[in-house]
């Protein structure tokens, strides 16, 4: 937090930079901005700005570079590793007035489109040519595109696709000192570049610079999906399901699991669907042209049976399809219903190494008398374990914590990583020590030793080490 | 207590964390050595009913091929060698061996150092081994020509990329040389299935007045590594690759969904056809490219830097790029240049 001098001079300096009403700094608009969907740890900003255009975030950058404050960047603020958070007070920046989709190319597969734009609205405008664009984290109502490449993100269909970065073409940056540059574009390339910069852009989280415009690849939509559910007694006949499709010719897009505890959630709620309580719920999608996906259904279904499901169900029917999926999509919302408070964790683990993970999830929580869940892309081998807790209650937020590094403690031993596409932010900075020994940590501290040295831009995310000295 | 299928193996040096070899049939990943020739990984791969897709010549390294194209025909599928490649042992230019990147689809863990390093051909080090991922091999391919006039090929492409079919071939190729072209669809699929894509695809033929043949369990397509590489974007690939074709001496191979053109030079005393490239010690060494390998070497880099002349402004105007082995990249400029010590300086890769 600014001492109160530099407040009012902060204030009149960010008035400057941009049109009237888009600077905010009174106690109540400054609370909307203290979390992100982590939710328990509130950091409070010096200010918030929503710049029109490119044009003022250019004068924002420059400014706070002058006046020595921190700055972040923040799209929908839905990220769940504590990333578009003001962890050193300064000033946060909010791109939802950057939301055009500048231009569709659907002959050259690819769209252009600012930072702003919501996942939802580009897919909307892309429906009209008959594309689409993959990555499909479920924020996708409201997250934007600038989270999305800042966090690398991906989602259920990203087993088949993947990730955000494998549909980046290029992007425009503005650097703290106010220089914009365009790396790549429509093509894919590097452009006039030497290096590829465009990679160390991609899951930066705001710790390079602020993201404005995207190129970004998009893909004809499938003509016909298919949609399976199945349940399984034990964790034994879920992974052979889960090992049969990701071998299989059909390439299912999604392969999505639910352990019996979230199963039992789910079915103790007034959003039942009727699954057997003690079981795992595996959820499966094949897609592509009608002929060739409706040539694939009994096999793929043929797969679940034989690894010991007794309740397959499937269907191309849209509404049919979109009650398949209700277990998965309503979780998420139970938890923040039942919950004071819960944290998702985000792991990626080779995935025999699955029962054990899960093992020590439960066995943790249990010892610690924390409700676990899991709910996750079984497919990748990304887990995301769902703790859920109550902030206030003296040493619960603490007992969460522990858990989180023991399990990534674990993740990292077995050959895993510590974020497969929530990112790291200041929630999981501290077991960077983890994945990363001295030289690796050098080679990954010289990225923002080039774009933002002094570690002005969201500092404390990513490294520990990226704390902001003015 | 909850029971799996099958537990751990350490794959990693415990100080390290560099890579050992290793092949994890179900997470579908093998650790090789960059050194390892397409061949070997096929054989290794093809044990478990598993393959590397993205190959451009079957008897060159993984290291000569990631870093003479960042696409293979493949890619139209599965995507750009980064997308197919998770990890690496790399050794920076001091001689230390580092890990790179990980032995899972999926990371957001810290800068993406692995994509950017990947295919900076030696400026910054080198791969020692790599960790690919594989994909289900179905044993049974069908690779179709597609013949005409050279119009309507090129015409047919965009309706062919616009089906939600193109998804499903590894790769969809315009082979273009001097007036000659044609389209080259190649599919890895059950047995079962290959009646569905011939019924498609010959009518897909017959819509475009095109002429269609179809060979059965052809090896995937390997045109060689090329010499010079054009990234544009998809709607661009059929004029630049048939214009190219045009000149005398040069075979193009369009790369259609990855708005990749792979170029061909004839050798002296070869006919540009036979799909081989040069002997490649090449990209893997600091020197990349400008070894000197006489005057063969020299005339082959001088014609491809008039080539790259006549198109790189374009290419570059839509964020696009060029490469070849025997041509350096054009030396940074500010505030390139300045990033770039930078970055040697502060990562150790001096
Ligand atoms: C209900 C729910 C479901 C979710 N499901 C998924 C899922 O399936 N898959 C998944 O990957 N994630 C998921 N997430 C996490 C989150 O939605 C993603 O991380 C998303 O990409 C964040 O987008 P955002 O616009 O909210 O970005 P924010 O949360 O505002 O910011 C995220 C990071 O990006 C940076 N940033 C934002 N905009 C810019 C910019 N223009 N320039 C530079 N940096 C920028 C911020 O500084 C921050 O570090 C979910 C979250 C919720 C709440």
């Amino acid at each position: 937090m600014q001492p109160s001098g530099n407040r009012v001079h902060l204030e009149t300096t960010l008035r400057n930079c941009v049109s009237r009403g888009r600077v905010l700094t009174s106690p109540a608009q400054l609370a909307g901005y203290d979390t992100d969907g982590l939710g328990y740890k509130e950091y409070r900003p010096d200010a918030v700005v929503i710049p029109a255009d490119t044009d003022e975030l250019i004068r924002v950058l420059q400014s706070a570079r002058q006046l020595g404050v921190p700055l972040c960047f923040r799209g929908a603020g839905t990220s769940l590793s504590g990333g578009p958070v003001a962890a050193q007070g300064g000033i946060i920046v909010h791109t939802s007035a950057l939301r055009a989709i500048r231009k569709i190319s659907p002959e050259g597969f690819w769209c252009e489109v600012e930072c702003g734009v919501t996942l939802n609205q580009l897919d909307e405008a892309l429906k009209q040519h008959s594309v689409f664009y993959p990555p499909d984290p479920s924020s996708g109502p409201v997250c934007t595109i600038g989270g999305n490449v800042a966090t690398n993100a991906g989602g259920a269909h990203c087993f088949r696709y993947g990730v955000t970065s494998n549909y980046v073409l290029g992007l425009e940056v503005i650097l703290l000192d106010g220089s914009v540059h365009r790396f790549g574009g429509p093509a894919g390339g590097r452009g006039r570049w030497r290096e590829d910069w465009k990679r160390f852009m991609i899951g930066s989280e705001g710790t390079l610079g602020a993201f404005t415009r995207f190129w970004l690849r998009v893909l004809p939509r499938p003509e016909k999906v298919w949609t399976f559910r199945a349940t399984f007694p034990d964790l034994i006949t879920a992974e052979k399901a889960i090992h049969g499709l990701v071998a299989d010719a059909s390439y299912p897009v999604a392969i999505e699991l639910m352990d019996p505890r979230c199963v039992a959630m789910v079915e103790n709620s007034p959003m039942a669907v009727g699954l057997p309580v003690d079981s795992f719920m595996l959820l499966t999608e094949i897609e592509g042209p009608a002929a060739l996906v409706d040539a694939r259904v009994e096999s793929v279904a043929e797969i679940l049976r034989n690894a010991g499901s007794r309740d397959v169900v499937y269907s191309d029917e849209a509404i049919l399809r979109g009650k398949l999926w209700k277990a998965r999509k309503v979780a998420g919302g139970l938890m923040g219903q039942l919950s004071a408070d819960f944290v998702v964790q985000d792991a990626v683990i080779p995935k025999r190494a699955l029962a054990e993970l899960l093992q020590l999830v439960y066995d943790e929580a249990d010892a610690a008398g924390i409700r676990a869940v899991n709910v996750f892309h079984a497919g990748d081998g990304n887990l995301h374990p769902n703790f859920l807790f109550d902030s206030r209650k003296p040493g619960e937020l603490e007992k969460v914590e522990l858990i989180g590094k023991r399990l990534m403690q674990r993740v990292v031993e077995v050959g895993g990583t510590l974020s497969g596409e929530h990112g790291i932010g200041n929630d999981k900075a501290a077991y960077m020590p983890l994945v990363f020994g001295p030289d690796t940590t050098r080679l990954q501290l010289a990225i923002p030793a080039v774009f933002n040295p002094r570690h002005q831009l969201n500092p404390l995310k990513v490294f520990t080490e990226r704390r902001f000295t003015p | 207590m909850i029971t799996g299928v099958c537990s751990g193996v350490p794959e990693t040096d415990p100080v390290s964390r560099c890579f050992r070899h290793f092949i994890d049939p179900i997470d579908g990943v093998l650790c090789v050595s960059a050194d390892a020739v397409a061949d070997e990984i096929a054989t290794l791969a093809h044990d478990h009913n598993l393959r590397f897709p993205l190959i451009l010549d079957s008897s060159a390294t993984l290291s000569q091929q990631v870093n003479s194209s960042e696409y293979a025909p493949a890619s139209s599928r599965f995507g750009a060698f980064c997308d197919n490649i998770l990890g690496m042992n790399w050794k920076m230019p001091d001689g230390r061996i580092v890990r790179i990147g990980e032995r899972v689809v999926k990371t957001t863990t810290g800068y993406d150092v692995f994509r950017f390093l990947l295919h900076s051909c030696g400026r910054f080090g080198y791969a020692t081994d790599y960790v690919v991922r594989l994909r289900p091999d179905c044993r049974h391919t069908v690779q179709y020509s597609l013949s005409g006039k050279t119009s309507d090929v090129c015409q047919s492409i965009p309706v062919l990329l616009k089906g939600s079919w193109m998804h499903w071939f590894d790769s969809i190729d315009l082979l273009s040389e001097g007036q000659n072209c044609r389209l080259r669809l190649h599919v890895n699929c059950p047995p079962n299935e290959s009646r569905l894509f011939t019924e498609y695809v010959s009518s897909f033929a017959g819509s475009q007045h095109l002429q269609m043949s179809a060979e059965y369990d052809r090896a995937a397509p390997v045109d060689g590594c090329p010499d010079f590489t054009f990234k544009t974007t998809p709607d661009r690939v059929p004029s630049l690759t048939t214009q190219l074709a045009q000149e005398q001496g040069i075979r193009a191979t369009g790369l259609c969904y990855s708005g990749v053109v792979l170029g061909y030079l004839s050798k002296p005393g070869q006919p540009v056809s036979d799909g081989s490239g040069p002997e490649a010690s090449d990209c893997v060494q600091p020197s990349v490219g400008i070894q000197t390998e006489g005057q063969d070497f020299e005339r082959i880099a001088e014609r491809i830097q008039t080539i790259v002349r006549q198109h790189a402004n374009e290419l570059y105007s839509l964020g696009g790029d060029w490469h070849s082995r025997y041509v350096p990249p054009p030396s940074p400029v500010s505030p390139e240049s300045e990033w770039i010590s930078i970055l040697q300086k502060e990562a150790g890769l001096l």
